[in-house]
């Protein structure tokens, strides 16, 4: 069999970046500490950008991504704070979580009725999600910042599993893809995906034991990922938005319960949203109604630096998280080496058409 | 001295990739005539306006085309109109929201320093629509004006090219009475102006008017050149149809069940009031075939659509499914009740092109092989690897992409995705079209198989033949009415095309 390297110029993208990096930086790049960093750092984007895959996989976008972001951040703030969640321990942390989720559901809710039952485009929609949702957050705060966080809440952003019970974890993760190679191949021979996955795993594996274990923002970006993963590959609602991306009017006649799966997409960018505003709250250790600013664009950049066509149809979560993982590691090399952040954006921006005019170009010589 | 005819098409052929679609027409016209190109839906008439207003460049195809004897080479459709040719399409290619003027003169307004010349613009706008006799404003933006008055706007736009040779493709398939009559005043006043005017149509009503001269075409020969005054309509339809039906269809025999569909004085009507169709009655057994005949607009597909549930339509009448009532409203009802629909238009509506056979295959089904939402993936492996292999379809693999199939492979792909539905009723649109003779006759034996298995079906095709040879009984509609019912041994291609042409009213009892 031919080895498709079309397939992942992602990954050989990503892996080339981290070695020239690693020769720019002196090797900082590659110390344990700062991959898991890095790894805690990518973990909003990530999670935004698995929810933005299935945005635009049918073929929408949605704007109000980080304006969400912000106002959940804040109903966690008022629950903290004002309600006096972070008196409660766990329990109150769990119950802003709670309140922070539900926040971003009603959010997508909104978006997804405008968009599905009144016919109004997603990009007009979630435009105006993104001002409204931005002006919430200021009027909840009355534009400052809400803090401090309980402790609990503090450790959901900033923690760590421990290396032991890290070890256990990723011990789990490794199982996936073995066991997914023992029931498919008969032939006793492995893919190279499965390999790939497999060495992954065992990397990241020795990043976070010489740390100090995996941040739970990556175990959560990890769990979001496997589940939509799942979602996608596995149920029946991952075909209808493959479907509903790549020929609406067929899928409608196919008897494709189109408006369904919109809500579904809609509302899961929602809740997304708001565990993005969890995660980011309890780093911060305070809400502001200002945070989470672009967030809607670094997501849709993932995306498309994976490999998701923009007219709906194509992609992968796979590809997204390695885009955003692509983004992150720019960013945090960019800060390794001391370039000024205003420098930063315009090499950002150069990079994003560049991923996508290759990625383009490599998809027109295969077709062809 | 002899004078050169305007026109003159000498030994033309034209193939997409294998399929030849004209062979070698060669004829001549001159100025001042009306030609009217009649014959089946694909037998090559489209294909010939484009050639002669370079839709289709030279090099796309053999022969040679001269103007008064002047051999001529269109490099594209603005090559054509510089030699004073111009096509009118049947769909209608004018800019809403621009005024009357604008788009006549689009892309050639006149201009001084490249700012328009708004007096001289509206100016000869006015000449052009004065020699016509339209009696609209050049400011009007084209929005407002009825289909009747945007098809004088084609033509005045036509004209404004210095048109000597028009071409007319179905131009009165969406106008009224009144308007018709109109656009053959205007027609006969360019015919006495010297222009040559071809026209193409379905309705020999409208040729015989019209028309000095009727060519008609069959498999993408011209069969027949005849002089209007002298042809009757059951001459013509003759030669439309007149040809040999080969052994591609698989011997039937038919045995019938309870009636599974009855739709009773079925009327639609559009959210503005326009009947789509009118008081349609009839019934279908299982294991019964029922074509439907028509020309192309008749309301077969909305027909189908509409007891579909895929249209918006306002229904009147009623329809029963084994006999209870049944209520169009989702195509996912639809399916649920038992009902399949393989659309006419597979790439807009039919394939999903960038997913596998896989997914394209068992969209419609995937609650049979899944529990609790969840995919049984081996199990919906071995189901699309087994109609892989029944069907013959030529894949590299289940997970290749639809865009690698031929048309009659995603053809047949499509047709294994309606029956993991399990149907009870199997509506197809033109299930052949675009499709290789290989694959037709694989679909037909299909067909006789599902109908044995006691599957009603009902078939739209425009491919006579087909429907005459597939069908237990044939229904054939005219412009929204069902015109006749008849049983296949009854009937003849010269009849179903008399039905089929003929106006509802003046229509005979079959």
């Amino acid at each position: 069999m031919k080895f498709e390297w079309k397939k992942y110029t992602t990954l050989l993208a990503l892996v080339g970046l981290a070695i020239l990096l690693t020769f720019l930086t002196d090797g900082i790049f590659i110390t344990p500490r700062n991959l898991t960093n890095l790894a805690r750092q990518v973990s909003i984007n990530g999670i935004l950008a698995i929810g933005m895959t299935f945005v635009i996989l049918i073929a929408g976008i949605d704007l109000s991504v980080g304006s969400v972001v912000a106002l959940t951040g804040i109903v966690i703030g008022l629950s903290q704070v004002n309600w006096g969640f972070s008196e409660m321990g766990i329990l109150g942390t769990l119950l802003s979580c709670a309140l922070a989720i539900v926040a971003g559901i009603l959010c997508g809710l909104f978006n997804a009725y405008w968009i599905t039952k009144q016919n109004i485009t997603s990009f007009i929609t979630t435009l105006g999600m993104m001002v409204i949702a931005r002006g919430l957050a200021l009027i909840f705060s009355n534009g400052i910042a809400i803090a401090p966080m309980s402790p609990e809440f503090q450790s959901v952003g900033n923690g760590y599993i421990s290396p032991i019970v890290s070890l256990i974890i990723m011990g789990g993760f490794l199982c996936i893809p073995a066991f997914a190679e023992i029931t498919k191949t008969k032939t006793g021979k492995i893919s190279i995906s499965a390999l790939f996955n497999i060495s992954l795993i065992l990397g990241l594996t020795y990043i976070f034991f010489n740390y100090k274990g995996i941040p739970i923002p990556v175990l959560l970006l990890a769990l979001v990922a496997l589940g939509a993963n799942f979602v996608l590959n596995r149920m029946t609602i991952g075909r209808y938005i493959y479907a509903l991306g790549g020929n609406a009017e067929a899928s409608r006649l196919s008897g494709v319960p189109t408006q369904k799966v919109m809500f579904f997409v809609y509302v899961l960018m929602g809740a997304l949203s708001g565990l993005s505003g969890i995660i980011l709250t309890s780093r911060l250790n305070g809400a502001m109604p200002t945070a989470g600013n672009l967030f809607e664009l670094d997501a849709i950049a993932a995306v498309v630096i994976g490999g998701t066509s923009l007219m709906g149809g194509i992609g992968t979560i796979t590809g997204s998280i390695l885009g955003a993982f692509i983004i992150g590691t720019l960013n945090n090399g960019m800060s390794l080496m001391n370039i000024p952040t205003f420098y930063q954006m315009v090499i950002k921006g150069a990079i994003i058409i560049l991923a996508v005019f290759f990625d383009s170009n490599t998809k027109k010589q295969s077709s062809t | 001295m002899v004078a050169h005819p305007l026109l003159s098409v000498s030994n033309v052929s034209k193939s997409f990739g294998s399929v030849s679609v004209l062979h070698s027409i060669t004829f001549e016209a001159h100025a001042g005539e009306i030609i009217a190109l009649v014959g089946e839906n694909g037998a090559g008439k489209s294909t010939l306006m484009k050639i002669l207003s370079g839709v289709w460049p030279q090099g796309s195809f053999t022969g040679s085309l001269a103007i008064l004897g002047e051999p001529v080479f269109f490099s594209s459709t603005k090559s054509a109109q510089k030699k004073g040719i111009s096509i009118i399409h049947q769909e209608l290619h004018l800019i809403p929201e621009l005024s009357i003027a604008e788009n006549i003169f689009l892309g050639k307004e006149p201009h001084r320093l490249g700012i328009i010349d708004k007096e001289a613009l509206h100016q000869s706008t006015q000449k052009i629509l004065q020699e016509l006799d339209i009696s609209l404003s050049p400011t009007i933006p084209v929005k407002y004006l009825s289909v009747g008055e945007k098809q004088m706007i084609e033509i005045a736009k036509a004209l404004s090219h210095k048109t000597q040779i028009l071409i007319l493709d179905e131009p009165t398939s969406a106008l009224t009475d009144k308007e018709i009559k109109k656009l053959f005043l205007v027609l006969k006043k360019l015919k006495s102006e010297g222009v040559l005017c071809l026209y193409i149509s379905h309705k020999l009503e409208e040729v015989f008017e019209i028309s000095d001269k009727i060519f008609v075409l069959r498999d993408g020969k011209l069969v027949a050149q005849k002089i209007t005054t002298s042809a009757t309509s059951t001459q013509i339809i003759t030669d439309m149809v007149g040809r040999e039906i080969s052994e591609m269809y698989p011997p039937r025999t038919p045995s019938f069940g309870k009636t599974v569909l009855e739709v009773s004085h079925l009327t639609c009507r559009t959210d503005r009031g326009k009947k789509i169709l009118n008081d349609i009655s009839f019934s279908v057994r299982e294991g019964e075939i029922l074509g439907f005949s028509g020309l192309m607009g008749a309301g077969r597909s909305e027909l189908i659509n509409t007891l579909f549930g895929a249209t918006d339509f306002d229904l009147f009448g009623n329809i029963f499914l084994q006999g209870k009532e049944f209520k169009p409203s989702s195509p996912r009802h639809a399916i649920e009740s038992g009902l399949s629909l393989l659309t006419e238009d597979r790439k807009f509506s039919g394939i999903i092109p960038q997913r596998s056979v896989r997914d394209n295959m068992t969209l419609a089904s995937l609650h049979h092989y899944s529990h609790k939402k969840i995919i049984n993936l081996p199990k919906e492996k071995e189901i699309v690897k087994n109609f892989v292999q029944q069907f013959k379809i030529k894949t590299q693999s289940l997970r290749t992409d639809m865009t690698h199939l031929s048309g009659g492979n995603q053809q047949k792909v499509l047709l294994a995705r309606w029956l993991l539905t399990k149907p009870k009723v199997l509506f197809l649109d033109e299930p052949t079209r675009g499709v290789d003779v290989g694959a037709k006759v694989e679909i037909y034996t299909l067909m006789n198989e599902l109908a044995r298995n006691g599957v009603a079906i009902l078939l739209i095709s425009s491919d006579l033949p087909e429907v005459l040879k597939m069908s237990d009984t044939i229904a054939i509609l005219n412009q929204g009415c069902l015109t006749g019912i008849l049983p296949s041994c009854e009937a003849s291609q010269e009849k179903v095309m008399h039905l089929a042409t003929t106006k509802a009213t003046t229509r005979i009892a079959a």
